[in-house]
């Protein structure tokens, strides 16, 4: 009886405190693993020229560098990342798409976003939102706020979660790696 | 002297009427090619399909598997996009494959001919616009998407 109590103890107690462990955890895993192939998959475009049109952006971008930035939603942080990319794709002359997992209810704030902060970069939404393939195509942890993705010739050269401004600057230099190879 | 100029405009001449051929051609609305693959338009397979005239012809999807079965067209196979296409495959020599990918420039299925090519299929042809242009069309798609056929 007693060693029955001890277990049920022991057991409610890791229970208790499992949150806490999965929230320290400090390498949170998403998307693609570095060197693993880009899949294709298409996204709806919200902004650009290409806007309410199904696009294949890793089809089009064939071998040449990729950035896909998956953003789990709106805000202030993913304004400014958004930004950030931006500046990057001009900067180093490459193809960045930024992709909203939250799905089409997010057009009118990327809409918004991309008039107000003259962001040329795609801006694009999953065609069906959380439920997607794509999120399990790319093995995307829908818990984490974004995954950034690096890629050349078809494979992931970076891989990139929860990235924020003050730690942009190792999604600059993975860029710069693989620009640098062109 | 004089032969070799009548050799030379006879060549200009049948090159001028080349040129004139393959611009009414295209002004004609007859399908080009993709590279070195000639392109079968969505509205000329959809033909085909609707007439059961498939005999000759597979339909390859080169779409990830996840997508080739949430939709793809009817009578398709899969062949998801790879560097290195795995052998051996159920892909007959003696047939005509039609490859279409997901993408509007035919990226993926013009490479996935080439590296057909590689291994012997030589009767290769590609679906112009892919399936954006065969979904713009409004054609049916076969798939999980809303049950068994997905019209948009």
């Amino acid at each position: 009886m007693q060693r029955a109590l001890l277990a049920f103890m022991v057991a409610t107690s890791i229970a208790a405190s499992a949150p806490d462990c999965l929230a320290a955890q400090p390498n949170t895993v998403s998307g693609r693993a570095v060197g693993e192939m880009t899949p294709s998959f298409p996204v709806l475009d919200v902004t650009g020229p290409h806007k309410g049109n199904s696009v294949c952006y890793v089809c089009e971008s064939k071998d040449a560098p990729l950035v896909l930035a998956f953003f789990r939603e709106t805000g202030n942080e993913t304004a400014s990342l958004v930004g950030k990319l931006n500046d990057l794709a001009k900067d180093q002359n490459l193809r960045v798409v930024a992709v909203m997992i939250q799905g089409q209810d997010s057009q009118p704030w990327l809409e918004k976003l991309a008039e107000e902060n003259r962001i040329t970069i795609p801006l694009t939404v999953l065609r069906n939102g959380k439920h997607d393939v794509a999120i399990k195509l790319y093995k995307l942890n829908a818990s984490v706020s974004n995954t950034i993705l690096v890629s050349a010739k078809r494979k992931v050269t970076a891989n990139f979660v929860n990235v924020k401004m003050q730690n942009f600057g190792r999604v600059t230099n993975a860029v710069s790696r693989v620009v640098g190879q062109k | 002297m004089t032969s070799r100029r009548l050799i030379a405009r006879s060549f200009l001449l049948a090159w001028v009427g080349d040129s004139l051929i393959f611009t009414l051609r295209s002004e004609a609305g007859e399908p080009g090619k993709a590279g070195r693959y000639p392109f079968v338009t969505a509205e000329q397979l959809k033909k085909l399909i609707d007439s059961s005239a498939t005999q000759d012809i597979v339909v390859v999807d080169t779409q990830p598997s996840e997508y080739f079965q949430e939709a793809h067209l009817p009578g398709a196979v899969n062949l998801p996009y790879a560097d290195r296409i795995r052998t051996p495959m159920n892909l007959p020599r003696t047939k005509t494959l039609v490859l279409y990918c997901p993408c509007e420039q035919e990226e993926e299925s013009i490479a996935m001919a080439t590296k057909l090519e590689k291994l012997g299929y030589t009767r290769l042809k590609i679906l112009q616009g892919g399936l954006p242009r065969w979904r713009e069309l409004g054609y049916p798609t076969v798939g999980s998407t809303n049950g068994q056929a997905e019209k948009r």
